[in-house]
C-alpha cells in the first residue's frame, strides 16, 4: 500500500512525469530491478524538471506531435548525458544538432549503421584463425539469429500457438526463477527445458511434451545462420580445422544439434552444453571440459558474444577470444521504438541481423530502403492485397512512377493471384486530361503556384507546358503581351482572361488527348469489373482523375477506387477517405491522427516518403494520338537519381525477401499495421540531417510541366526553402 | 654462401630447386617470411634433407613496425623515414652478413631484404614472382598498392620488382611472357623445367618438404582447377571468388572429373560447397609439383589466370586461362558463350572485332567449334562489345553486327537506325535455391542485320544452359514480338543516354575542378 501510494505521489501525480518515466522503465526494463537506484534518479529528476521548475518541454522522450516541436526548437535534452552523468540535466534551449543526436532516441544519422564500430571482415577473420588448432563457437547470437529485437520474443508466437495470453512474461519468468532458485539450491542454474515446462505446467496447467514440442518447433522454423559465421566455421571446415562448439543452452544437446544441422553447421568435432554438463560457460567450468577433451597442447580460440561468459570466463582457462559483438546490441539503439511488440520485435531483429552481422558493409542508400522503406513497403502492399481481395478486386494497377516498386514487392509477395500492372501515368498528365473537371487545379498548378513560388517562367513555356501553344497565335493581339514576356503578379489576371477564351479550344485538345489515354488505359482494365488504383499519396488526386475519367468520361464499365500509403497534409479528400473511395494505410486525417500531425508538420515529409519508391525511368508527360494508336511523352531524366535508387530499391527489396522468408509460416506476421510501418519513416524524419547529407542532390521536378532541366529542384532547395 | 629469400610456396620452390642445381655444394642460406604457412615445419624438414646449412624465419611484421606510413607519392619525408626504419631493423636483425655473400636471390625485393639491398646497394639476383610475372611490373605495382600503399610508394621510389640498377640478373621463364617483352638483364629460367632435370631422388626432396601427395585419377577425363588468392589479395569479394570459378568449371569443365589444386594462400573460399563432386587436393604445396602427384595425365588444366598452369602446359591436353584482368571480365562469360553458340549454329564468319576480350572469345569460340559444319551460308559479321564510338559505316559492310554491349554507342547511331533492323537475344537467368550467380538481371545482345533475310536466320534461336555448380540455367531466346523490341531498343538507347550524360557530367566536374586549380595558381 505504501509503494502504491509513493507511486502515486512521485510518478502519477504528473502526467509528464508519468509519461516519460513509464516509458523510459519499458524500454529499460532488463535493468530496471539491477539499476533501481538509476531509475530513481530518473524519477527524481523528472520531478524536479516538471513540477519543481514547471517546465513542459520533454525531457527523455520526444515522441509525439507537441514534443516533437520542442525537439526541433531545441528544447530538448540530451537523454545520455542526464541518465548516466550526476550533473544537472541540460535545459538551454539552444541546445546543438550535434548534442540532439546524442539522444538515445533517435536513429543512426551520419551514413550507414552497418560501418559503425570495430569491425573484422570475414577474410581476415578467417586469416587470424589459421593460427588456431580448434576453433571454439558459441551458439545462439553467434552461429544462430533469431529473427527478433528481442531472443524471448520469440515466446510471443510460441504462446499465439499454445493458445495462452501473455506467454511471453510467464515463460521468461518460469525460467527466471527456476534458474535462481537452482542456483540457491545447488549451486548452479543450469535448468532443462523440461523443467521450464514443468514449472508453466504449474502455472498454466499446459500439457508439458505440448509445451516443449511447440517451442522446439518454433526454435527450428525461426532460428537461421548467421551469414558471418556460417561462412567462418565452414572455411575453417575447408581448412581442415577441428571445429568444437559451446554453449549455455537449457535445451538438449539433440535439439541444439538440430537447429545446427537445418542451418547447415554440419561437421564440427563436439558439441558442450551447459545443461548436459551441469556446468557452464559463465562459471567456466564448461571449459575445462573442452579443455580435458581437446587436450592442453592444443592452441584453442572461443568465438562468442558474450562479455563475461564468452570471453572474460575463456580467458581465465587460457583460451584465446575473438569477441563478436551481438548484433541486437550494436543495432537495437539505432532502431525505432512505440512499435508494437511482436511486429516491431521481428523488425528490429531482421535490421539487427543484416546490417550488423559483418557479413557485409552497406552504403547509406541501400540502408535507407532496408530499414526506413522495407516494412513500409512489405505492409503497405500486404494491405493493398487484404482491401483488394476484401473488395473483390479484378485488378490492382500500380500507378508511375511510385508505383514501380511496389508494384514488384507486391509480385514478389502476392505473385498473381489478383492480376496486376504498372500503369503510365502521372500528375501532369491527369490535370490535363481531366481538366473539363479540375480546372481549378489546373490553373493552379500551372499559373499561380509559378507566380506564388516566385519562378521565372515566359508565357510560351507556360503555354508549352499546358501543350496549348497551337492557342496561343491570338495572345499578342488580345492582351499586348508578348509571348515571350514572363508571367507576373501583375499580368496573370491577363493571362487567365486569355486562357478562358480559349478553354474550349483548349478542352478539345485534351479530348484527343484522352481519347489516346483511353486506348492505353482500357487495354489495361480489359474485362475487369473493379480495379484498385495504387499511389503513394497525398491527396489520391491520381486515383480520382482516373475514376473520373474511367467512370464518366470514357463511360467504361468498371468500378475504380483508389489507396495512398498516406493522406497528409491536406484534409480536403476527407469525405472521399471516409467513403472508400480512397483508402489511406499509414495515417490520414482519420486515422492515426498523431502520425498524421508529425506528418503534417513539413510539407518535405511528402518529398522525403517519395524517395523510398522513385522509380529509374522520366515522368510521363503525354500520351498523345498517333495514328489509331499513342505515344508516350517523357519528361526530362532526372538520371542522377537513378544509382540512388537502385541502391534504395535494392535495400527494400532484401528486407522484404528476408521478412518474408523468415514469416512465410507465420500469415498473421505480414498484418503489419500502418503505425508500425511509419514509425521507421517517422523515425528518420525526426532530424533531418540523414536526409539532408544523402539525399541533398537528388533531384525532383516540383512543378508541373518540368520540361525544361533548369525547373528541376534538389531536395536541398526544398529544405533552404522551409528554412528547415 | 649462397643467400635466397622466400616470401611464397613458390619463392621456396624455386629456392630449393635452383640451389640443388645452380650452387649445390656451397653453403646455402635461405629466409623464409614468418607469415608462410607451415613456416616452422618447412624449416625444420629443409634442415633435414641439408639442401640449405641455415634457414632463418623473418618476421616482416616486425620490420615494418613503427612505420609513419607514407600518405601520398610526393611524401618523401615520410617514404625516406620508413626505408631507413626498415633497413636499419634488418641489419639489427641480420643473423648472417649478406654482405659477404656470393650471390642473393630475391624475388619480392620490395619486402624487407630487397629494400635492405637496394638501399645499401648491395647487388643481387632478382626472380620472377609467377610465371610470366617479369613483364608484369606494373600489375604487381598495383597487387601491392591495394594491399598497402606504404610499401607500393616503397617500392616505386626504390625501383623494386627488378627495376633498378642493381640487380644483377633477372631470372624468369622467357617463353612465358608478354608479347614483345625485352630485358637485357633476363636470363630464361623455367622453374617447371628444372624440376623435370632433377633426378628422381632429389625431386623426392621436394615432395617430402612441401608433403606432396600421390593422387590416383580413377576418371578418364580429368580437369584440374588451380585457384587462385583473389580474396586474399583483395582483388574479389568471398561471393565473387564462389561465382568466376563456378562459372569457369561450368562452361569449361563439363564432363571432367573435377580436381581442385588450390593455391597455398587460398584460404577463404570452401570449395566443397561449390564442388560437392570434386576432388579437392586438401595439401598446400606449389602448383609445380602436381605432375609428379598424378599416377597418370590429367586433360584439361583450368585456371583464371593463374600463372602457375603457364608452365604445366605440356602436362596436360589443353590448358584454358583468361588473361590478368579475367577478374574484371568473368560477368561477361554469358554474352561470350551466347555468341560463340550463335557464331557455329548459325555458320557466321566473324570478319571483324571490335572492344573484344580476344582470348575470352577464343576459349569460348573453341569450346562451341563444330569440324562437321557443312552449312555453306555464312554469314559476315562485326562482333562489338566494349567501345566507346562505332563508326556507322562498318555496319553497312557487313551482314551483320553484333553488339554485346550498346551503352556507350553514339547517340547518333541511335537515331540513324530504327529498332525493325535489329534482333534482341535475351538471356535470362532461372536461378535454383544453391545459386553462386550475383548478378541475375536479365542481359541481352543486340543484332543489327543488314536485311530480312539475315534478321530470319536468328529468329530460330532458343536454347538452354545448365550451369549446375553455379546452380543456374541460361534460357536464351530471341524477342520476336515488335513492341518488346521496340522497348528493349529504346532501353538500350536510354541507357545509352544515361551513361553519355553521366560521362558529362564526369568531365564537367573534371573541367571545373581544372578551372579552379588553375585560378589558385
Amino acid at each position: 500500500m505504501i509503494k502504491d501510494r509513493l507511486y502515486n505521489y512521485f510518478v502519477r501525480k504528473n502526467e509528464n512525469v508519468r509519461y516519460e518515466y513509464e516509458r523510459y522503465v519499458v524500454e529499460h526494463i532488463d535493468e530496471h530491478d539491477k539499476k533501481r537506484f538509476n531509475h530513481w534518479k530518473i524519477l527524481w529528476l523528472l520531478n524536479w524538471h516538471y513540477c519543481v521548475r514547471k517546465k513542459t518541454t520533454p525531457y527523455i522522450c520526444f515522441e509525439s506531435e507537441d514534443m516533437l516541436e520542442q525537439s526541433e526548437t531545441g528544447n530538448i535534452v540530451n537523454q545520455k548525458n542526464t541518465i548516466n552523468a550526476s550533473s544537472k540535466p541540460n535545459l538551454n534551449s539552444n541546445v546543438s544538432n550535434k548534442e540532439k543526436v546524442k539522444s538515445k532516441y533517435l536513429p543512426y544519422l551520419d551514413g550507414a549503421e552497418s560501418r559503425v564500430g570495430a569491425y573484422t571482415a570475414p577474410a581476415d577473420l578467417v586469416r587470424k584463425l589459421m593460427q588456431y588448432d580448434v576453433i571454439s563457437f558459441d551458439v545462439f547470437d553467434t552461429l544462430l539469429f533469431r529473427p527478433f529485437g528481442k531472443p524471448r520474443d520469440l515466446f510471443h508466437v510460441v504462446g499465439e500457438r499454445l493458445g495462452i495470453l501473455d506467454f511471453q512474461n510467464i515463460r521468461s519468468d518460469a525460467e527466471d526463477s527456476l534458474k535462481e532458485y537452482r542456483g540457491k539450491l545447488v549451486g548452479t542454474k543450469e535448468i532443462t527445458l523440461y523443467d521450464i515446462y514443468e514449472e508453466i505446467h504449474y502455472r498454466t496447467g499446459i500439457d508439458i511434451s505440448i509445451g516443449m514440442k511447440t517451442e522446439i518447433e518454433a526454435e527450428l522454423e525461426f532460428c537461421f545462420a548467421n551469414p558471418y559465421m556460417k561462412y567462418i566455421f565452414e572455411t575453417m571446415l575447408s581448412n581442415n580445422k577441428r571445429i568444437v562448439i559451446v554453449t549455455d543452452m537449457y535445451l538438449e544437446a539433440k535439439v541444439i544439434e538440430s537447429l545446427l544441422e537445418k542451418n547447415g553447421y554440419t561437421g564440427y568435432e563436439k558439441l558442450f552444453v551447459s545443461c548436459e554438463y551441469s556446468c557452464s560457460k559463465r562459471s567456466g567450468k564448461l571449459y575445462d571440459a573442452v579443455i580435458d577433451y581437446l587436450g592442453k597442447d592444443v592452441k584453442i580460440i572461443h568465438i562468442g558474444d558474450n562479455e563475461v561468459s564468452d570471453i572474460e570466463k575463456a580467458r581465465e582457462k587460457r583460451i584465446d577470444t575473438f569477441y563478436y559483438e551481438n548484433v541486437n546490441k550494436s543495432g537495437n539503439k539505432y532502431r525505432a521504438i512505440d512499435m508494437s511488440i511482436v511486429v516491431g520485435s521481428a523488425y528490429k531483429g531482421i535490421v539487427n541481423t543484416h546490417l550488423h552481422n559483418g557479413f557485409k558493409r552497406y552504403d547509406a542508400y541501400y540502408e535507407f530502403g532496408y530499414i526506413y522503406g522495407g516494412l513500409f513497403s512489405l505492409g503497405y502492399c500486404n494491405w493493398i492485397y487484404q482491401l483488394a481481395k476484401q473488395k473483390n478486386t479484378d485488378k490492382i494497377l500500380f500507378v508511375a512512377r511510385d508505383g514501380y516498386l511496389l508494384k514488384q514487392v507486391y509480385e514478389r509477395v502476392y505473385g498473381k493471384d489478383i492480376k496486376s500492372d504498372y500503369v503510365f501515368w502521372s500528375r501532369i498528365v491527369g490535370l490535363k486530361l481531366c481538366s473539363y473537371k479540375y480546372k481549378n487545379d489546373f490553373m493552379k498548378e500551372y499559373v499561380y503556384r509559378w507566380i506564388r513560388e516566385n519562378k521565372k517562367i515566359t508565357f510560351r513555356e507556360v503555354f508549352e507546358n499546358m501543350e496549348l501553344l497551337e492557342l496561343a497565335s491570338k495572345f499578342h493581339e488580345y492582351t499586348r503581351m508578348s509571348l515571350d514576356d514572363f508571367l507576373t503578379q501583375g499580368n496573370q489576371k491577363e493571362f487567365v482572361m486569355y486562357i478562358e477564351s480559349v478553354w474550349q479550344q483548349a478542352l478539345a485538345i485534351y479530348d484527343k488527348k484522352s481519347e489516346a489515354a483511353k486506348k492505353y488505359i482500357s487495354g489495361l482494365i480489359k474485362d475487369c469489373k473493379r480495379v484498385c488504383i495504387v499511389d503513394i499519396g497525398w491527396r489520391g488526386q491520381g486515383a480520382l482523375a482516373l475514376k473520373s475519367l474511367i467512370e464518366e468520361k470514357w463511360m467504361l464499365d468498371c468500378d475504380i477506387y483508389g489507396t495512398v500509403a498516406a493522406s497528409a497534409p491536406t484534409k480536403a479528400n476527407s469525405a472521399q477517405l471516409a467513403k472508400g473511395i480512397i483508402n489511406s494505410y499509414m495515417f490520414s486525417p482519420l486515422e492515426n491522427i498523431d502520425c498524421f500531425k508529425f506528418h503534417s508538420k513539413n510539407a518535405i515529409n511528402n518529398v522525403l516518403t517519395e524517395l523510398l519508391v522513385g522509380a529509374p525511368h522520366p515522368s510521363l508527360k503525354s500520351i498523345q494520338p498517333v495514328g489509331d494508336s499513342y505515344e508516350f511523352v517523357f519528361d526530362v531524366p532526372e538520371i542522377s537519381n537513378y544509382p540512388i535508387m537502385e541502391g534504395v530499391h535494392k535495400g527494400i527489396k532484401d528486407f522484404v525477401e528476408e521478412y518474408f522468408e523468415h514469416f512465410k509460416n507465420c500469415p498473421y506476421m505480414f498484418n503489419i499495421s500502418g503505425h508500425d510501418a511509419y514509425m521507421p519513416i517517422m523515425y528518420i524524419f525526426k532530424d533531418y540531417r540523414f536526409m539532408k547529407k544523402f539525399f541533398g542532390r537528388y533531384e525532383f521536378q516540383d512543378f508541373v510541366g518540368g520540361v525544361l532541366g533548369y525547373q528541376s529542384r534538389t531536395i536541398k532547395d526544398v529544405f533552404n526553402k522551409f528554412k528547415l | 654462401m649462397v643467400v635466397y629469400y622466400a616470401m611464397t610456396k613458390f619463392h621456396l620452390l624455386f629456392s630449393l630447386t635452383h640451389k640443388q642445381i645452380e650452387n649445390e655444394g656451397k653453403k646455402g642460406v635461405l629466409f623464409i617470411y614468418s607469415g608462410m604457412q607451415g613456416v616452422e615445419e618447412y624449416r625444420q624438414k629443409i634442415l633435414q634433407t641439408e639442401i640449405f646449412d641455415e634457414v632463418y624465419i623473418l618476421d616482416e611484421i616486425e620490420m615494418r613496425s613503427g612505420w609513419k606510413g607514407v600518405k601520398n607519392d610526393g611524401d618523401f619525408e615520410t617514404l625516406t623515414y620508413d626505408i631507413k626504419l626498415m633497413t636499419d631493423r634488418f641489419e639489427k636483425w641480420m643473423p648472417v652478413d649478406i654482405n659477404s655473400a656470393e650471390k642473393i636471390y630475391i624475388t619480392n625485393d620490395h619486402w624487407a631484404m630487397g629494400i635492405y639491398c637496394i638501399y645499401k646497394k648491395i647487388p643481387y639476383i632478382f626472380y620472377e614472382d609467377g610465371v610470366g610475372m617479369l613483364s608484369k611490373a606494373d600489375y604487381s605495382y598495383e597487387l601491392v598498392y591495394k594491399l598497402n600503399k606504404t610499401q607500393a610508394y616503397m617500392a616505386k621510389f626504390m625501383r623494386a620488382f627488378g627495376q633498378n640498377e642493381y640487380v644483377v640478373e633477372k631470372l624468369a621463364d622467357l617463353e612465358n611472357q608478354s608479347e614483345g617483352f625485352k630485358d637485357e638483364k633476363a636470363v630464361h629460367f623455367s622453374l617447371q623445367e628444372q624440376i623435370e632435370r632433377l633426378n628422381n631422388e632429389k625431386r623426392n626432396l621436394l615432395m617430402f618438404i612441401f608433403d606432396a601427395p600421390h593422387i590416383h585419377l580413377e576418371k578418364e577425363k580429368n580437369a584440374v582447377l588451380f585457384t587462385e588468392h583473389f580474396v586474399n589479395m583483395k582483388r574479389l569479394q568471398i561471393e565473387e571468388q564462389q561465382e568466376i570459378y563456378s562459372l569457369i568449371c561450368d562452361y569449361f569443365a563439363d564432363g571432367y572429373s573435377l580436381i581442385i589444386k588450390k593455391h597455398p594462400n587460398d584460404i577463404h573460399t570452401n570449395y566443397k560447397k561449390i564442388f560437392s563432386d570434386a576432388e579437392i587436393i586438401s595439401q598446400n604445396f606449389p602448383s609445380e609439383l602436381l605432375p609428379y602427384c598424378f599416377d597418370q595425365k590429367a586433360q584439361l588444366g583450368l585456371a583464371a589466370c593463374s600463372t602457375a598452369v603457364l608452365g604445366l602446359k605440356k602436362y596436360f591436353d589443353l590448358v584454358i586461362r583468361f588473361n590478368i584482368d579475367i577478374e574484371k571480365k568473368y560477368t561477361k562469360f554469358h554474352k561470350y558463350y551466347t555468341v560463340a553458340k550463335l557464331i557455329n549454329d548459325l555458320n557466321i564468319c566473324i570478319n571483324k572485332k571490335i572492344g573484344i576480350d580476344e582470348l575470352q572469345f577464343e576459349h569460348f569460340n573453341n569450346l562451341q567449334r563444330q569440324d562437321d559444319n557443312v552449312n555453306n551460308t555464312v554469314i559476315e559479321a562485326v562482333l562489338v562489345d566494349e567501345v566507346s564510338e562505332y563508326s556507322e559505316t562498318i555496319i553497312d559492310n557487313y551482314d551483320c553486327t553484333v553488339f554485346l554491349n550498346t551503352s556507350m554507342l553514339s547517340l547518333d547511331f541511335w537515331k540513324k537506325y530504327d529498332s525493325t533492323k535489329f534482333v534482341v537475344i535475351e538471356i535470362k537467368k532461372n536461378c535454383r535455391q544453391r545459386c553462386f550467380l550475383l548478378d541475375k538481371k536479365i542481359e541481352y545482345i543486340f543484332i543489327y542485320c543488314k536485311n530480312e533475310k539475315i534478321k530470319r536466320k536468328f529468329e530460330g534461336i532458343k536454347f538452354m544452359k545448365n550451369l549446375p555448380y553455379t546452380g543456374v540455367i541460361l534460357d536464351v531466346d530471341n524477342i520476336a514480338d515488335d513492341d518488346k523490341i521496340k522497348i528493349k531498343f529504346l532501353e538500350a538507347y536510354l541507357k545509352s543516354v544515361n551513361e553519355k550524360l553521366d560521362y558529362y557530367i564526369d568531365r564537367e566536374k573534371e573541367l571545373l575542378d581544372e578551372i579552379k586549380k588553375q585560378d589558385k595558381i
